[in-house]
């Protein structure tokens, strides 16, 4: 067996491991759970949108405790101030009775964050989390802070409307490497939370992956190899979210007016490789672009008001763009 | 030893591939193909086009199959494509394609992932079974093009089959193989003459009649096609006749020969009523003046006179066998009656109005070769009639001897000369055998093949504006019904301009002839030739409108010369004779 191979065998294992912990809590959801682990071995992020009571934070919790890793939670509330986020001087009095300005990290100095119903605070404080997320760092009273490595925002919010929300900026959007939608649960995977929550107590979970073995996964996982055919699927993927674009269906045309920036493709090509490796692949397959393509671009695109009137939904969009895709790199030869 | 497995993979694709291709294609090919030629034959039920045959059929199938072959190997199929296929079959993901993509990059070569994956990807390509990755399947345009192939074959193939033939068909085909075993038996004996005649043009009409005859006689041929093969056949040959009628000289041997005899009946005749009316003036001389029907003193000499007649009528006679020489195109006896009338002129006996006589008569021989085929021994004849009218007052033995040397050679001149030209002798040839096709046509469009009366039609036929069936035989030609040209005249559209219609014809005679018996609709009689019975062609009615290829001017000579020439062969009495003549001056262009 060569060192790859056994690399990439160590690879599913831990992703396994991880994932059947999860699953001793979390019952269904699997695309969810691969979705957050696939983004915390691309150093990503993820939106968890869902209505209230799904488990969107029961998960982010549960990861946690799988990974040997620190965590903290912010509950985002309209009065919640950047500086509750990423920390702030405090003045401290010595042993001397000496008085100097000392760095309180704030909640976003954890492994693993949970930016719990992250639209209820105001926009000057969800972007309090753009630099953190962007450049693992924040910068307060003109000191920049590095965070902890590997790290990783699990952001989850509620899909309806109410009083008092505020949408997330475009920008702070594109900081998400995934959006991904928590579903109602189905008959069975309703009847095993009733069995599971309503019984004993549940399983403890066990932390079996730690970080240097993430980072390990993530260096890996940069390595596979993408032919230039599929790279090409993918860009003309991305591409054709933009309405301008050649490549973009009649769909994307009269729906979307803004469509995906360079991090979606980045988003896909990364989160494509991940998936590769999980199904014991050496290589990049359309399969896998195709698969990461609704989380990783439905939150890049933004509809315009006859998409929104129409009650369009970016997935509906995704799967045109996909279908040219497809239609355009099938070969012609009739047999 | 790796990259061969997945290499070796591809290439089996690409066999199979390339191979399902042929399959489809021209299966495809063999519908479309099939569906053109349904499309023909259903458009030709229509009478919207021309039935087509089947050579025709079959080669629209053949052309259609060649055209899916070269689309089925012009396809471009390179390895890439070949492996997106193989893994899209076999979902092996993007492995094959990726491999070679990523190979043949070589940026990453040396990484470990990239060795990797190319060991994946040849591992997987051993367990590729390509029979079962792209089975084989008939696709449906196979049958269905097969299946109207077949019905092709059978709309041809039926009708010919003798269990299928109507009564009318099987005749058509007897008809068609008689014609040909006597269009071979023609070509070969005209074959013969012109090899041994030497006659290049007959020789390559022969050679295509012959096969012409070979292809009706096996049956490769319909009634229709031989006819329409005859009829391009007997064009080709009138045209090749045309070409030589151009090159030949302006006037025939045999206009030669019917100038000279003209000249010498009108001298004879003038002779004549010159001696009658002196014989009738001395009569009456005698009778007012009896004492002077014999004056005192006056020569006479009855016997000198007796003799030089008898020189003069040699002399006369060997004209006259000139001139039938001429007719015969003997050059043998041309050159016979030259020397006799040397040897006349060198004895001395004749006067010298008799030579005077001669002179004339030479020169008027001259003229009438003049521009024939013997046109240097008519130069030869004028320089004699020249010399002799010059030194008519001295005509010592000397002289006599040297015009009667020059006479001889003027006579062997012509005996070496051919009678006919090699080109007239060609056209002549060709032309029997254009008139003997063109007579078997005929008769095949009659239905009487070679002289073999037809079974008989459903009614007139189309020429005659009857409603009968055009392949069908008239019951009675000589017979129909003058009432049908009648009924269709409005319509009809006659041969117009100067190129010699009936119409035209007729109206001519109507003026200038005292009996209409020689309108084109009576009949005329049959003749025997030296080839036996000719076949006698009963016309009534117009003939059937055609346009003239040619133009009037181009084909007048050549017309006219035929006519002389029939007029020539033909017991015709004069005056109809006269009548023809005169028709082609008031037409001359």
């Amino acid at each position: 067996m060569s060192e790859i191979e056994n690399q990439s065998a160590e690879f599913i294992a831990n992703f396994r491991r991880v994932r059947e912990e999860i699953s001793k809590v979390i019952v269904g959801n699997e695309p969810i759970v691969e979705g957050v682990l696939i983004c915390l071995i691309a150093n990503g992020h993820a939106l968890l949108e869902g209505v209230p009571g799904l488990g969107k934070t029961l998960l982010v919790r549960t990861l946690s405790q799988a990974l040997d890793l620190s965590f903290s939670r912010v509950q985002f509330t309209p009065d919640l101030m950047p500086a509750d986020i990423t920390g702030t001087n405090i003045l401290i009095e010595g042993v001397g009775g000496q008085k100097e300005f000392k760095f309180q990290p704030g909640p976003v100095f954890a492994h693993i964050v949970l930016a719990d119903e992250i639209n209820r605070a105001t926009p000057k404080t969800q972007s309090a989390m753009l630099e953190a997320m962007q450049e693992h760092g924040v910068t307060v009273a003109g000191i920049s802070h590095r965070l902890l490595e590997p790290f990783i925002v699990l952001a989850t919010q509620n899909p309806i409307e109410m009083e008092g929300t505020y949408p997330l900026p475009e920008a702070q959007l594109d900081r998400f490497l995934f959006k991904l939608l928590v579903k109602s649960p189905t008959f069975e995977d309703l009847c095993a939370i009733v069995d599971r929550t309503t019984g004993s107590p549940a399983e403890a979970i066990l932390p079996v992956l730690d970080g240097p073995s993430i980072l390990k996964m993530r260096a890996l996982a940069r390595e596979v190899p993408m032919s230039p055919s599929v790279r090409e699927f993918a860009i003309k993927l991305v591409l054709g979210t933009q309405p301008d674009s050649e490549f973009a269906p009649p769909e994307v045309k009269q729906f979307v007016r803004y469509g995906s920036s360079p991090r979606g493709a980045q988003a896909v090509v990364v989160a494509a490789k991940i998936r590769a490796l999980l199904f014991g692949r050496y290589n990049v397959a359309v399969e896998d672009i195709e698969q990461v393509a609704a989380p990783a671009l439905r939150h890049r695109m933004i509809l315009n008001f006859e998409g929104e009137a129409d009650g369009i939904s970016a997935d509906i969009l995704v799967e045109a763009i996909l279908k040219r895709g497809n239609s355009d790199s099938e070969l012609k030869i009739p047999v | 030893m790796g990259a061969d497995r997945l290499g070796t993979a591809i290439i089996s694709a690409r066999h199979r591939i390339r191979y399902l291709l042929t399959i489809l294609i021209v299966s495809r090919s063999i519908l479309i193909g099939s569906g053109l030629a349904c499309l023909l034959v259903g458009l030709s039920k229509f009478r919207i086009i021309g039935v087509p045959s089947a050579s025709q059929v079959f080669l629209l199938l053949l052309i259609s199959v060649l055209i899916g072959l070269l689309i089925v190997f012009l396809h471009p199929l390179s390895n890439l494509d070949v492996a997106k296929m193989l893994e899209r079959r076999t979902d092996m993901k993007e492995r094959f394609s990726s491999a070679l993509e990523l190979n043949a990059a070589g940026s990453d070569a040396n990484s470990a992932f990239l060795a990797e994956q190319l060991s994946d990807s040849e591992l997987r390509a051993t367990e590729v079974n390509i029979k079962i990755a792209f089975p084989s399947r008939v696709p449906w345009e196979l049958p269905v093009g097969l299946a109207l192939t077949i019905l092709i074959a059978l709309l041809y193939l039926l009708p010919n089959l003798p269990y299928f033939m109507s009564p009318g068909q099987k005749q058509d085909i007897a008809d068609v193989t008689k014609q040909g075993i006597a269009i071979i038996k023609l070509a070969k004996a005209t074959q013969k003459t012109a090899n041994q005649q030497k006659l290049d043009e007959t020789k390559k009409a022969a050679e295509e009649a012959c096969k012409l005859g070979e292809a009706m006689e096996k049956g490769k041929l319909t009634k229709k096609q031989s006819l329409i093969e005859m009829q391009k056949l007997t064009q080709k040959m009138e045209e090749t006749q045309k070409k030589l009628a151009s090159s030949m000289p302006q006037k025939s041997i045999e206009q030669a020969k019917t100038e000279f005899k003209r000249s010498l009946d009108q001298k004879q005749q003038e002779e004549l009523a010159q001696q009658q009316k002196k014989d009738s003036e001395k009569k009456a001389q005698n009778s007012k003046h009896p004492e002077n029907s014999k004056k005192p003193g006056e020569k006479s000499n009855p016997e000198e006179q007796k003799k030089e007649s008898i020189a003069m009528k040699q002399a006369k006679q060997a004209l006259q066998q000139m001139a039938q020489a001429l007719a015969d195109q003997n050059t043998q006896q041309m050159q016979q009656s030259m020397e006799k009338i040397a040897q006349q002129m060198e004895s001395g006996q004749m006067s010298k109005p008799e030579r005077q006589q001669l002179q004339e008569q030479l020169k008027q021989l001259a003229n009438a070769l003049k521009n024939s085929n013997m046109d240097a021994s008519a130069k030869q004849l004028e320089q004699l009639a020249q010399q002799m009218s010059q030194s008519s007052g001295n005509m010592d033995p000397n002289t006599l001897q040297q015009m009667a040397q020059m006479m001889k050679n003027i006579g062997k001149g012509m005996g070496k000369g051919q009678g006919m030209s090699k080109a007239e002798l060609d056209m002549k040839t060709m032309g029997e055998l254009a008139e003997a096709m063109k007579n078997g046509r005929l008769a095949m469009c009659m239905g009487k093949g070679f002289g073999k009366p037809g079974s008989g039609g459903a009614g007139a036929g189309r020429g005659y504006n009857g409603s009968g069936h055009p392949a069908m035989a008239m019951k009675d030609p000589g017979n129909t019904n003058p009432r049908l040209m009648a009924m269709a005249k409005a319509e009809q559209i006659k041969a117009q301009g100067k190129a010699g219609s009936a119409k035209e014809f007729a109206k001519y005679l109507s003026k200038n002839a005292a009996s209409a018996k020689h309108l084109p609709n009576g009949k005329i009689a049959g003749t025997r030739s030296q080839n036996g019975n000719e076949l006698q062609i009963s016309m009534t009615g117009d003939p059937e409108p055609t346009k003239s290829n040619a133009p009037y001017y181009q084909v007048y000579q050549t017309s006219k010369r035929a006519a002389e020439s029939a007029l020539n062969k033909e017991n015709i009495p004069a005056t109809y004779k006269k009548q023809v003549r005169d028709y082609f001056d008031s037409i001359q262009p």
